[in-house]
């Protein structure tokens, strides 16, 4: 699996629609819809090491499972409401009560004297479009209700490798050329190039593009 | 947020086979063996923490519970047969044969990769963690039960620079306190109560443990209420953990535990 995640902020609300009929030849099929949420949380302590980070990144994607990856100073957790089966060995041994909540929701109610949320950005009823190489995911993007920009995300569920999926990305950053976009933020960096981890990964991409 | 209402009591090490035929008989089925190990973290000292958050609302510093299941075949790995009958044997402050190296690897991440493979035999796939915050159970002298809400969260796994899921809840501002690991059975009652006999060990380091349940167990009965708004439902495992409660009135006395003993705030350090 390989990603990379495209933001467009100097673009129009239509654009999607631009790039969805570039796209349209390459089309085999248009999939579900999809969202994500990004959310930034500041540490309010005050006596912190002064080159130490104080941001820590929430990012929800309904497309994994409705999974949110929190990351903080490159170090990462996989969280997920997820009930039933996933709980049951956890309930069975005593370790969980049966109902969870979301992590957010943790740091919202019972750490927020050391975590305040700085800001949330959606992409809510975004489209999915698969290629013969590529699943594309585009959806405008949007913070308290004001327009930000487009964001794109490329993923390759085939095993290729690393050099095949940058041609790959190569071929769709040039159709965006052909609409003349060429100035946004693209990442497909790993997290921990040691050890690979698709959805840490992914988190860590969209965090790249989407922090300001 | 869960409710959980509770009850508990404690036997000596003797009873011990006789209350288990006794709460078989009475739950109508046999005991489930568990294990879980817990580490609590507590936030970092170091750090000057405000009380009050950005719309200046009062934030007791809770403890953080991190748990998960871990079976007893990978703790103590020459055993063959398992059942209730096991815990007799763990009197002592000391588990001997355990793989405590386990446990502290588990949190830590195994640096070893040899070991590390070993380890996910044993325990497939599951990096699974049951996050949870308890407040202090509810005040009042007319309670019947002792009634604690506990905020749940799950991680499924940690990745990036330093996997391990400690390195994550540091950059979160916690700090490792202690940790625990309880043996136990689990009956499974009327009316949705649940009833655990345990031993609980307070883990220190990889060499050493200390029983914090010496010389008996700890037996308590427990009731989860989803929403804690759901009055309908709190009425009904209040009533039948009172049952339960007649029930065994006169051979082992359910009552309520003293709500500071199950705090975990972080000014309440006179018990811990």
């Amino acid at each position: 699996m390989h990603s990379t995640i495209i933001f467009v902020e100097r673009s129009a609300p239509a654009t999607i629609t631009a790039f969805h009929d570039i796209l349209s030849n390459e089309l085999i099929s248009i999939k579900e819809k999809w969202s994500f949420e990004f959310k930034t949380f500041r540490l309010t302590v005050k006596n912190l090491l002064p080159d130490s980070t104080r941001l820590m990144h929430s990012i929800t994607l309904s497309h994994m499972e409705n999974k949110s990856v929190i990351v903080k100073n490159k170090s990462a957790i996989v969280t997920s409401v997820a009930q039933g089966g996933l709980l049951e060995g956890l309930t069975l041994n005593g370790c969980s009560s049966g109902v969870c909540e979301s992590f957010d929701n943790l740091l919202a109610s019972k750490l927020s004297n050391l975590w305040t949320q700085r800001q949330s950005i959606k992409g809510d009823f975004g489209s999915t479009y698969q290629t013969t190489e590529l699943v594309i995911r585009a959806t405008n993007v949007f913070s308290y209700g004001g327009f930000k920009g487009l964001l794109i995300e490329i993923i390759c569920e085939d095993d290729v490798s690393d050099q095949e999926f940058e041609q790959r990305v190569s071929k769709i950053r040039n159709y965006l050329k052909e609409i003349s976009i060429e100035d946004y933020k693209i990442c497909g960096d790993f997290m921990n190039p040691q050890k690979r981890d698709f959805i840490c990964d992914l988190a860590h991409q969209y965090i790249r593009v989407l922090e300001l | 947020m869960v409710l959980q209402l509770s009850l508990f009591s404690v036997i000596d090490d003797d009873s011990y086979g006789l209350c288990v035929s006794t709460l078989s008989n009475l739950s109508g089925k046999p005991p489930i063996l568990y294990s879980n190990f817990a580490a609590v973290l507590k936030p970092n000292p170091e750090f000057d923490i405000e009380q009050t958050n950005s719309k200046n609302q009062l934030i007791e510093q809770n403890r953080l519970r991190l748990c998960k299941a871990v079976p007893l075949e990978a703790l103590e790995p020459d055993v063959s047969k398992r059942d209730y009958g096991k815990l007799k044997q763990y009197g002592d402050d000391t588990l001997n044969g355990f793989n405590l190296g386990m446990l502290e690897d588990m949190l830590h991440g195994s640096t070893d990769l040899d070991r590390m493979e070993i380890d996910e035999a044993v325990c497939p796939n599951d990096d699974t963690w049951a996050l949870s915050i308890s407040d202090i159970p509810a005040a009042g002298a007319s309670r019947k039960v002792s009634s604690q809400a506990i905020t749940e969260s799950t991680i499924l796994s940690s990745g990036g620079r330093s996997p391990s899921i400690v390195s994550f809840l540091s950059e979160l501002g916690y700090v490792l306190d202690f940790r625990l690991l309880t043996i136990g059975i689990k009956f499974n009652m009327s009316n949705k109560v649940f009833l655990e006999v345990s031993k609980i060990w307070q883990v220190q380091g990889a060499e050493s443990t200390k029983q914090l349940t010496k010389g008996g167990f700890l037996i308590k009965a427990f009731v989860n209420v989803a929403k804690g708004t759901d009055i309908k439902s709190i009425n009904h495992g209040t009533n039948a953990l009172l049952g339960l409660q007649k029930e065994l009135s006169g051979y082992i006395d359910l009552s309520i535990p003293d709500r500071k003993s199950m705090d975990s705030r972080l000014e309440n350090l006179s018990d811990l």
